[in-house]
């Protein structure tokens, strides 16, 4: 290769570092937030999970649209969580294998994206996306929360659905985001987790009946939330990492550039002087 | 104050901890009306409507939050509430409070679904006790 054009190769990798750290420097300025919001989040949620299971197991007969069983669940619903946009490392990727391993041999009735690279990416794979249905995963709000989980709940009680899956990616810490599958309805008491027993019995203001059907509403708008939240701090981590080792990986390959550019800068040198040299000794 | 006139009170929404603290007394508003709490209430979970829910602090100073809907689970370990929204008197928009009231009346007459109706009604009482904490 010539000098010019290792030259110009390595002003194409500076160009890309230059926005590899970009997107680094702002993924680590939201991180924090977002880390945040998930620490906010978590109380009510490891709380109301254990209200729920402790009032469905101490109210005894709740009925409930959202407690329904229905026999065979055909219709499937499901709600897959992405970013909107890519260069997050394995975050997109890893998210729609599990949602396609998760689709394989069932009928969806439903299929409901968040961020537009899934929404992009099954659509081009064939699979019925809502085109209605359009939120941005980015700096999620308790307003797109309760939106999300209006639409689930409606499209329940309209009996579009059977049963419906959030399948979205957990955030553990920085290195563990794990991608998961998760029934919201109908409610599964047992899934709830650990149950609050009260060692003495409960009243209910008004009635059993009135509070599930308020609880349950406000259970999966809250869950929906910090679906939307652990997703996006997934994201930026995920994000974080990616660019991390681009910006390594181009520090590398410049590094091995401005060497072959040395090399091949010095046998120009020596070439030319050999030729003069060849020149002058014939004269 | 002796100790057992005091219960542990926390206060939670789906995206912060609003607060915990002990208190002497909470008052807020179910649909069957106003209630009061004191330590040592009997065992209950209870709905929450958009009301003034006013707090007896451990001083015996009153302090008001504009609650919004939710329930609330009163054990003889603590008073938690789990709401949509909250705000104490001093932090809310007045301006805010009054531009969605006059927004959402005016929407009620016009023609709506079901759906709309409920927000609809839920955004005029949110509105109307933002105002009532506020005082204005």
């Amino acid at each position: 290769m010539n000098t010019n054009a290792i030259r110009n190769r390595m002003k194409s990798v500076r160009q890309t570092l230059q926005i590899t750290n970009a997107q680094k420097l702002i993924a680590a300025s939201r991180i924090g937030k977002a880390k945040q919001m998930l620490a906010q989040s978590q109380p009510y949620h490891d709380h109301i999970l254990e209200t729920i299971a402790g009032v469905l197991l101490a109210a005894g007969n709740v009925s409930n649209a959202y407690l329904e069983h229905r026999i065979e669940p055909k219709k499937r619903g499901f709600l897959v969580l992405s970013a909107d946009k890519g260069l997050a490392g394995g975050y997109n990727h890893n998210i729609i294998k599990l949602a396609e391993q998760v689709f394989g041999g069932c009928e969806i009735a439903k299929l409901l994206t968040i961020g537009h690279m899934a929404r992009n990416q099954l659509t081009a794979a064939g699979y019925p996306v809502d085109e209605t249905f359009d939120f941005s995963a980015e700096n999620p709000t308790m307003f797109t929360a309760r939106e999300i989980s209006e639409w689930i709940l409606r499209l329940f009680e309209q009996k579009q659905v059977d049963a419906f899956d959030v399948i979205y990616t957990k955030y553990y810490s920085a290195v563990r985001l794990t991608p998961v599958v998760e029934r919201v309805l109908p409610i599964q008491p047992e899934a709830l987790g650990e149950p609050l027993i009260w060692p003495y019995e409960m009243a209910f203001e008004p009635n059993a009946n009135a509070v599930v059907s308020i609880l349950i509403p406000k259970y999966l708008k809250g869950y929906i939330y910090g679906c939307l939240v652990h997703g996006w701090a997934c994201e930026l981590a995920s994000r974080v990492a990616a660019m991390d080792s681009a910006i390594k990986n181009g520090g590398d390959m410049l590094e091995r550039l401005s060497l072959q550019y040395n090399r091949a800068r010095q046998a120009a040198i020596t070439q030319e002087i050999t030729e003069i040299v060849a020149g002058a000794s014939s004269i | 104050m002796p100790e057992e006139h005091l219960f542990q009170l926390d206060i939670l929404t789906a995206d912060k901890f609003f607060t915990s603290q002990s208190a002497q007394q909470v008052v807020f508003s179910s649909p069957s009306g106003r209630l009061g709490v004191l330590a040592g209430h009997m065992p209950m979970i209870a709905a929450v409507l958009e009301d003034p829910l006013e707090i007896r602090t451990e001083d015996g100073t009153w302090r008001v939050a504009a609650a919004g809907q939710g329930f609330t689970e009163i054990t003889q370990e603590h008073v938690r509430f789990y709401l949509d929204t909250v705000e104490w008197a001093d932090e809310i928009d007045v301006v805010r409070a009054k531009e969605a009231l006059e927004r959402a009346s005016a929407r009620l007459k016009g023609s709506l679904n079901h759906m709309e109706y409920v927000r609809t009604h839920a955004a005029i009482a949110r509105a109307i006790t933002r105002l009532k904490v506020a005082g204005k």
